[in-house]
Parts: C-alpha cells; sequence; structure tokens
C-alpha cells in the first residue's frame, strides 16, 4: 500500500471511529442530565414540561426522599417499613462484606496455587478452568434450598459465606500477580525464621496490594448495585439498588413520579460515583488477566 | 497513644522471638517441608470447604432435584424418574413462551458476539491509542458499569417513555410510540438498551491487554507501512486474541442465563415476546407464583441447558485457539 493509501485508511478508520465514540458520549450524557434536571422539577412541572429546564428549581425531592421512599418487608417480626437511611446501610454493610469475601478467598487460594508446588495446587488451578468453561445453568432453585438448609437464609453473615468463592476470574487476576512476584523473597524471609504466614502477610500482600485494592473496588460497586441476589436471599434486609427496584412498582403515586423516581437513582448511584472519582486510577489499568490455559 | 502502640508492637515481637525455633540452620527439610504444607491447608481450608458446599454441594443439588418431585402433603421431595426433563421437552412446543424465549436469546447472543465486541474493542483500541479526550471518554465510558442495571435501565425507561416522545411531538411527529410496549418496539429496544449499557468490565479487561503490547511490534509495523487500521486488526486483536478467547468462551452460558435487563424493566411480569430463556428461569424460581413445586422442572431445564453449553463451549475454545488469527 502507497504511504498516501496508508494515511487515508488511517484517517478513515480514525474518522469513523471517533464519530461512533462521540455519539455515544453524547446518548449516555443526555439522559443522565435529563435525570439531573427532573430531579429538580416538581411534579406538576414535569406533567406539562417533560424536557425543558424546570419552571421552578426545587430540592424538595432530595428532602423529602428519605421520609417517603421506604419498602415494605416482612421477617419474623411481622411486617416492616424500612426507610432510605436503612437502605444505606444495609448497602453499605452487604458491599463492603461481599466485596471483601469476594476479593479475599480467590486472593488466598491463588497465592497458595501460585507459590506452593504440592500436587492439589495444579489440582485446584484446572478446577478453576473448568469451573469457568463449564457453565452452570439454572441452579438458583438449589442455592436457595442449601442456604436455607444451612440456616443462613436471609442474614448477612451468610451472603458473606457465599461471596466467599474464589472461582472465577479474580482467581486467574490474582494468579498472575503471585507468578510475577519472585519466591526469592519469601526464600530470604524464611532464613530469617519467618513463618509462612508473616511472609504472606508481610511480604507478598504488601506486593499486591494495587490488584487487591482494585478487585476489591470493582467488587464493592458490583455488590452496591446488585438487587436481584438480595431479593432473593436478604429479602427483609433491602439494600438501596433493591429498594430503586421496588419503588418502580410502588402502588404510591408520589413514589412512582418520574422527579422522585430520578432523585432516588441519583441518590443511589452518587456514592458509587464519588468512589470512582477518587479511585478511578486504582480501578482502571491494575487488573491483567490472560488466556484460559488447561 | 503512639508508647502504647509500641508498647503492644514490642510484646508481639518478644512472642514471635520466643516462639520461632533459634536453630534455624539445623531445621531438617522434611520440617520446613512440614511447616509449608500447615500454612498451604490453613490457608485453603475454609476456601475449599465453601467450594465444596457452593459450588459442588449446589451442582449436585441440582441435578438431585432434576429428578425429583414435590410433595405438597409432605412437604418432601421424592424420586421422579425422568418426568421433569420430559415436562420441559414437552413444553418447548405446547407453550408460547418458548420459542420467543429462545429467539430472543439466540438474537441477544449474536448481537453481542458480532456488534458489542467489535465496538468493545475499537473503543478499547481508540482509548489505547489516546485520541484526544481519552481521559473523558474513559471516566464516561465507564459510566454504564459504576451505575447499578437498575438505575440505567429505570432512567432509560423513563427517557424512552416521558422524554423522547415529547422531544418528537416539539419536533412536529405526533403520535410518537411507546418503545418499550408493544411487540414490534420492545425487544429491539431492550437488546439496544444491553448494547448500549453493556460497555464498561470488556473496555478495562481489553485496554489492559492492549497496554501490554510490545510497543516495538507496533514500531515495526509502522516501518513496514501498516495503517492504524492495519495495526488494530494484524497486530493487537491477534496479540489480545486469548483475552478475547476467554471472554467469548465464558459469554456462552450468557446464551441461556442472559436475562437481558428484563426483571429491571418489567418485575415478573415481562411479555412472553419480550422474554429469553434467562429471565424465564429465573421468573420460574423467584416469582411470586413459583413454589417449592417448580424448582425440580426449572432445574431439569438447567441441567439440560448446561448439557448444550458444556461441549459448545468446549469446542468454540478448541475452534478459538486452533482458527484464530496469529501474528505473522
Amino acid at each position: 500500500m502507497s504511504k498516501g493509501g496508508v494515511q487515508k485508511t488511517s484517517k478513515v478508520f480514525l474518522i469513523i471511529g471517533m464519530s461512533m465514540l462521540l455519539l455515544y458520549t453524547v446518548s449516555l450524557l443526555i439522559p443522565t442530565f435529563w435525570a439531573i434536571i427532573t430531579s429538580f422539577k416538581e411534579r406538576l412541572d414535569f406533567i406539562t414540561n417533560k424536557f425543558g429546564l424546570p419552571k421552578v428549581w426545587t430540592f424538595d425531592n432530595y428532602i423529602n426522599a428519605f421520609d417517603l421512599l421506604q419498602v415494605t418487608v416482612y421477617d419474623s417480626l411481622g411486617r416492616k417499613d424500612v426507610y432510605l437511611s436503612r437502605m444505606f446501610f444495609n448497602s453499605v454493610i452487604y458491599a463492603l462484606g461481599c466485596g471483601f469475601a469476594h476479593t479475599l478467598a480467590p486472593c488466598l487460594v491463588s497465592y497458595a496455587v501460585a507459590k506452593y508446588k504440592f500436587k492439589f495446587s495444579g489440582f485446584i488451578y484446572n478446577f478453576v478452568i473448568v469451573a469457568m468453561l463449564l457453565p452452570s445453568v439454572g441452579t438458583l432453585a438449589s442455592e436457595i434450598s442449601i442456604v436455607k438448609g444451612l440456616g443462613i437464609y436471609d442474614t448477612f453473615f451468610g451472603m458473606f459465606i457465599m461471596r466467599f468463592s474464589f472461582l472465577g476470574s479474580n482467581f486467574l487476576i490474582f494468579y498472575a500477580a503471585f507468578k510475577s512476584i519472585s519466591w526469592e523473597y519469601a526464600e530470604a524471609g524464611l532464613m530469617d525464621g519467618a513463618s509462612h504466614f508473616k511472609i504472606f502477610t508481610q511480604i507478598m500482600l504488601p506486593l499486591v496490594k494495587t490488584t487487591f485494592g482494585a478487585i476489591f473496588l470493582l467488587s464493592f460497586i458490583t455488590y452496591w448495585n446488585e438487587y436481584t441476589t438480595p431479593m432473593v436471599f436478604l429479602p427483609s434486609n433491602p439494600t438501596v439498588a433493591y429498594g430503586l427496584y421496588c419503588f418502580r412498582f410502588s402502588p404510591k403515586s408520589a413514589i412512582t413520579a418520574v422527579p422522585m423516581q430520578m432523585t432516588a437513582c441519583l441518590l443511589v448511584s452518587f456514592p458509587i460515583f464519588v468512589v470512582f472519582v477518587i479511585f478511578k486510577n486504582k480501578i482502571m489499568g491494575n487488573l491483567t488477566m490472560g488466556g484460559l490455559k488447561g | 497513644m503512639k508508647g502504647i502502640k509500641n508498647g503492644i508492637k514490642d510484646f508481639f515481637y518478644d512472642i514471635s522471638v520466643k516462639l520461632t525455633p533459634k536453630n534455624k540452620k539445623t531445621k531438617s527439610h522434611s520440617a520446613a517441608k512440614r511447616e509449608a504444607l500447615i500454612f498451604y491447608i490453613c490457608i485453603l481450608a475454609l476456601p475449599i470447604l465453601q467450594m465444596c458446599i457452593f459450588y459442588i454441594g449446589i451442582n449436585v443439588n441440582t441435578i438431585k432435584l432434576a429428578f425429583e418431585k414435590y410433595n405438597p402433603d409432605t412437604g418432601q421431595y421424592v424420586w421422579n424418574g425422568f418426568n421433569n426433563f420430559k415436562d420441559f421437552i414437552i413444553s418447548l412446543s405446547t407453550t408460547t413462551v418458548m420459542p420467543y424465549a429462545i429467539k430472543n436469546s439466540l438474537k441477544l447472543y449474536l448481537i453481542g458476539v458480532f456488534i458489542g465486541l467489535p465496538l468493545n474493542l475499537i473503543f478499547a483500541f481508540f482509548l489505547y491509542k489516546k485520541v484526544p479526550g481519552t481521559g473523558f471518554f474513559r471516566v464516561i465510558l465507564f459510566l454504564p458499569q459504576i451505575l447499578s442495571g437498575v438505575v440505567t435501565s429505570i432512567m432509560f425507561a423513563y427517557f424512552v417513555e416521558g422524554a423522547v416522545p415529547a422531544i418528537f411531538e416539539k419536533m412536529g411527529v405526533a403520535d410518537f410510540p411507546n418503545l418499550l410496549s408493544g411487540p414490534v418496539y420492545t425487544f429491539p429496544t431492550i437488546i439496544f438498551y444491553c448494547l448500549w449499557s453493556g460497555f464498561g468490565s470488556q473496555l478495562i479487561i481489553y485496554g489492559t491487554a492492549m497496554s501490554g503490547v510490545d510497543e516495538s511490534l507496533i514500531e515495526a509495523g509502522k516501518l513496514d507501512g501498516l495503517s492504524t487500521f492495519g495495526e488494530f486488526f494484524k497486530i493487537i486483536v491477534p496479540l489480545i486474541f486469548p483475552t478475547i478467547t476467554t471472554y467469548l468462551v465464558i459469554g456462552i452460558a450468557g446464551f441461556f442465563t442472559n436475562q437481558a435487563s428484563l426483571y429491571n424493566f418489567f418485575g415478573q411480569n415481562a411479555q412472553e415476546y419480550t422474554q429469553t430463556l434467562g429471565y424465564y428461569l429465573f421468573v420460574k424460581v423467584v416469582g411470586s407464583k413459583a413454589t417449592l413445586g417448580d424448582y425440580p422442572v426449572a432445574s431439569a431445564a438447567g441441567l439440560i441447558f448446561t448439557c448444550i453449553a458444556a461441549p459448545l463451549t468446549i469446542l468454540v475454545k478448541y475452534l478459538l485457539e486452533r482458527f484464530g488469527p496469529s501474528v505473522e
């Protein structure tokens, strides 16, 4: 290909790609801005003015949200009304605990597998790969009956145990991280009389702390946002994401009014947005995963 | 305060010195190995136990449930042979929902692979090439990933139902249809939503994979007169193909499990013509009409899907590795 031709294809590719990127960005931003503007509208204002700026800017939706938004649940003590502030509390507990459990388990197992050459290590590695390759579909019914059988249904602790799983891509990410660390550090430590536990917690863990942090933050965000699992397994402790799902189908018109719905969406997203803005460089660019060899 | 902290630190240090065997040099090889083994067992014990219950146990229980039926009088599950499988297979042709569910799942999967994946790759490539505004795009493209699916779908639904018709009305188009109801528009809108909100996680993984590509290869390509377009197809894509393979292979199960955010939009009441296999199975187990009697058939259906998906997954992995692109 001639040099001019090369430049031309490059240019066309760039222009088409950039326009798609821009178009997509705009398509994301418009509904987001629309949601923000709508959340400052009064209910009646929205009915006649669906797209324009609010006639009167009002903060009332944000103030009322904490009194108005509520989910009714039933537990062993009977009927219970859960309000937004309590849901936020539940979400923090749920996301912190599940996020940590889902980071710690793969970290522990991948360390053992990557650094200790016992026969069992090879077995676990292959097991993880096979578990990733063999999809298990439709296990929800069985999961519910086992969780109920263990007596951990509808408890936070039960959720943390469920999430203390090392299977999945987090294992491979940690595995790659530990593989890239030389065992010589550990040998030096062992010569000095440090225990294996000490080597793990004081030498190895600090070396993978960026990976650990990135996986933990991503897991935290995932669990903050997830609502179907808490809906099924934690019914009497609604999280904000589950609450949001319920508000949409609420019988109260004050809750289903669009400005209030948008307010709820923004309130739920705000903490995550702050976490993301603070840690965005830690989250992006610290996760390496290769292919599935097995 | 600091004094107390140091005191505690010294105290633990003393203990650890006392507990550590003094004569390390004479520690035999087998003793060292035993110590390693004890540590190994300690950090693996709990995760392995968890896996035995929550992975192996759950899957074994699914198989068991698939062959049982619920007896409401005794509250027990009893042996039912292959009847659940039979019932499910018969339901494929007797119910109206299943043909829709299969067709919709297939559409969603194919569009994800042939439109979603290339778009993700191209966007990741542009960010990797550091086009103007990369920092801004990185944050924006990540938005759907950090917002909850329930947030994006609620915003999307009200935007489509409220704002979009209002905009068209202003432009002089009266009676703009509601894109989230009726058999004509609903599922295409859902597909659009899934693509639109699906960027994010793949972008990070592809982006990191791309940044691991050896710069000298790209320089060499440039000297050989490769365009940006050629660089993308002839260097980047082949080099990160193992990562793409991973996503494609794991994604096959998605054909059977993808709920296409239908639960976010419609709760338990999605119309039959918009349902997918994943949604159908999910509602069958957690819907308000679901009973313990529904678990066995749902498990049998899951087992059938697994039996189709597993060999397919292995086959795709084999084919991609055998015939995937390679760097020349």
